[in-house]
């Protein structure tokens, strides 16, 4: 069967090509210290250097915790945008896009005049005499956690939101004709339909998090290094380029086996959009 | 680009220099046009877009007031002497930089800036030219600063900056630095080890002259017991913008930072040179550079002459490396260098042998320390 599009394709592919694969592919081979004399020794460097394992876990967990606040908020607000009337929805639309148009930058760095020891919210705080003595919200993990929820939301929104919007609406109708209270037709009808986009969401959400970098770099206060500065800092200022490539490595296959597992829990098609 | 050096630094004090007005407009427009496009592009690209004319020295810096600055202070007065023209590239040469174009022949630049300890470790991995010592007088370099790949072109220091509200009566010490309960608020420390680490040392009870060969666990115990009380530094904006904000009262930053720190904020921010730590910057010659070897061994000899050197210091702050141009600053300046008389000799001095050996795996170990 002739396939007359496939040509419009091609571009796109040679540019995925040249710009990604072969780069990665290079990549791949840095880490194992190239063909001339190949070894695992910047994997076993990982396995055996504690302080990379803690990076790498403080990255997971601040990932992992970022992901579902993040995916909690935006079921909420997608939910919300979903029901309301179209002007709202508008109004809504913007509350989101607007800090989604803003520089990952800024908005660290706005997040840290709002939150820090002498910032607006602590000032506040204070003058009301609701606590004694600054709260730590930020120039730490929990500061990192603010900010990259914050960035995160609007990714997690707008797939939800997509299947909400799509959902036939009859199918809650049905339910409640045949007597299920609202709460009940939430759980049992709502929810299903929506979760793979929940997932979906949730995967996208957890990706973008892993790579997150400007953020912990100024509202962790230097304490909270995450694996994408860790790796900056071993390209530019250590020149361990292999250590660096092992880790993106790791980062890339654990990515990937995140990908497999969610999509055998899911279905692949419906997550890639299909729901 | 992020800024991983005292020298990176440089570059940002220009454009606020500007905005304030001490600059002026059209010298800043020179800058630009020196910098090619504009110092952000230079940055990005990692140098001007248009490699070494024949007959000229490219110096490459880490951009913004450095043009500038060693343009007037160092290239002028050279090309005037010898015909030679300079040109200064703000293309950040760090250390991995240099190494990719020596390796892969093709190097755009002359002479290097970095730090002093990159001569020997370049150096020895055999990336570097060597310097001709019968064209550069070594009796101008204060000594042990003229190696055999390079030699120190100017000087600076992390110092501790402190609230002079906090200590109306004399300055702060290390031990004060630490101590929270005496003196609460939060204090800064640089990110990636450099002056930190031996902040940390001082401030455990080493002696300023003992404290090579560091024990950098010793060092990293100290820095943690700050706990939620530290907060570290990136760049050198970052590190003056924390005082202004009020968010630290204590910090190891450099000192072209806190000279300015004190002039805008009319001294309610100031320093002291009591336990600061002494550095030398260095310029190298990557191997394989355009420009003939006579002229840029030349160059280096001329960098060194005192009132070029004092030049330098007025505009950028940095402090000469020859002790003849310490000796002879007029007194505004005196304050400023840290070369100067007694600013120098309560100061501890870098040691560039450790940090050639160690610096690698200093910082790894440190940012893997302090994080988390």
């Amino acid at each position: 069967m002739r396939q007359p599009y496939i040509g419009f394709l091609l571009p796109a592919a040679f540019l995925v090509c040249g710009l990604f694969l072969i780069p990665i592919g290079q990549l791949i081979i840095l880490s194992f210290d190239g063909f001339t004399e190949p070894s695992l020794r910047w994997y076993a460097q990982i396995l055996e250097t504690g302080s990379i394992q803690r990076i790498l876990w403080t990255t997971f967990r601040i990932v992992t915790i970022t992901t579902l606040i993040a995916v909690l908020l935006g079921y909420a607000v997608a939910f919300a945008m979903a029901h309301m009337g179209p002007r709202q929805r508008l109004l809504l639309l913007l509350c989101v896009l607007v800090p989604f148009w803003l520089s990952v930058l800024v908005r660290a760095l706005a997040w840290l005049i709002l939150l820090r020891n002498n910032g607006i919210v602590n000032e506040t705080l204070l003058a009301t005499g609701l606590i004694g003595a600054p709260l730590p919200l930020v120039r730490n993990e929990f500061g990192v956690i603010i900010g990259m929820v914050h960035y995160l939301v609007p990714y997690a929104v707008f797939p939800i939101f997509a299947t909400m919007q799509n959902m036939d609406g009859r199918l809650m109708m049905a339910a409640r004709s045949v007597g299920a209270s609202p709460l009940r037709t939430f759980i049992d009808v709502y929810l299903p339909v929506t979760l793979p986009a929940v997932f979906g969401a949730g995967l996208l959400v957890f990706v973008f998090g892993l790579g997150f970098f400007v953020t912990p770099a100024i509202l962790g206060g230097g304490r909270v290094v995450m694996l994408s500065e860790y790796v900056s800092i071993s390209v530019l200022q250590t020149l361990r380029w292999g250590l660096a490539a092992s880790l993106s490595v790791v980062l890339l296959v654990a990515t990937l086996a995140l990908l497999w597992i969610v999509s055998k829990v899911v279905g692949v098609r419906r997550l890639l959009g299909n729901a | 680009m992020r800024k991983h050096s005292f020298q990176a630094d440089l570059a940002e004090i220009a454009a606020q220099e500007v905005k304030a007005g001490r600059l002026d407009r059209r010298d800043f427009l020179k800058i630009l046009a020196a910098a090619g496009v504009a110092p952000a592009l230079g940055a990005v690209l990692g140098s001007d877009p248009a490699s070494a004319q024949a007959g000229e020295i490219v110096l490459a810096n880490f951009g913004g007031d450095a043009i500038n600055g060693m343009s007037e202070a160092w290239g002028k007065p050279f090309t005037a002497d010898s015909g030679i023209p300079v040109r200064v590239d703000g293309g950040s040469p760090l250390a991995g930089k240099i190494k990719a174009m020596v390796e892969s022949k093709s190097v755009i630049w002359d002479v290097c800036d970095g730090d002093g300890f990159l001569c020997n470790q370049l150096g020895n991995q055999g990336l570097l030219d060597e310097v001709d010592y019968s064209v550069v007088d070594k009796s101008k370099i204060r000594e042990g600063w003229a190696w055999k790949h390079g030699i120190a072109n100017y000087t600076y220091s992390f110092v501790l900056a402190y609230k002079k509200e906090l200590f109306p009566d004399k300055p702060p010490t290390y031990a004060d630095f630490f101590d929270t309960k005496k003196y609460p608020g939060k204090r800064s420390l640089w990110k990636y080890q450099m002056g930190a680490m031996e902040a940390c040392l001082l401030g455990d009870g080493v002696a300023r002259d003992q404290l090579y060969p560091a024990d950098l666990d010793r060092a990293i115990a100290k820095a943690k017991s700050l706990g939620d009380d530290v907060i570290y530094w990136e760049s050198g904006a970052e590190s003056q913008q924390m005082f202004l904000d009020g968010e630290v009262v204590m910090g190891n930053i450099w000192n072209t930072r806190a000279s300015i720190l004190e002039r805008d904020t009319q001294g309610k921010v100031t320093w002291t040179w009591n336990d600061g730590l002494y550095c030398p910057s260095s310029f190298v010659m990557p191997k394989g550079h355009p420009a003939p070897n006579e002229a840029l061994q030349k160059f280096l000899a001329s960098i060194l002459e005192p009132d070029r050197q004092i030049k330098l210091l007025s505009i950028l702050g940095n402090g000469p490396t020859n002790p003849a141009a310490s000796a002879s600053l007029p007194p505004e300046l005196q304050r400023l260098d840290p070369g100067y008389g007694d600013n120098a000799t309560v100061q501890a001095i870098r040691s560039e042998d450790w940090y050639e050996k160690n610096y690698d795996a200093a910082v790894e170990k440190w940012i893997d320390g302090i994080a988390g």
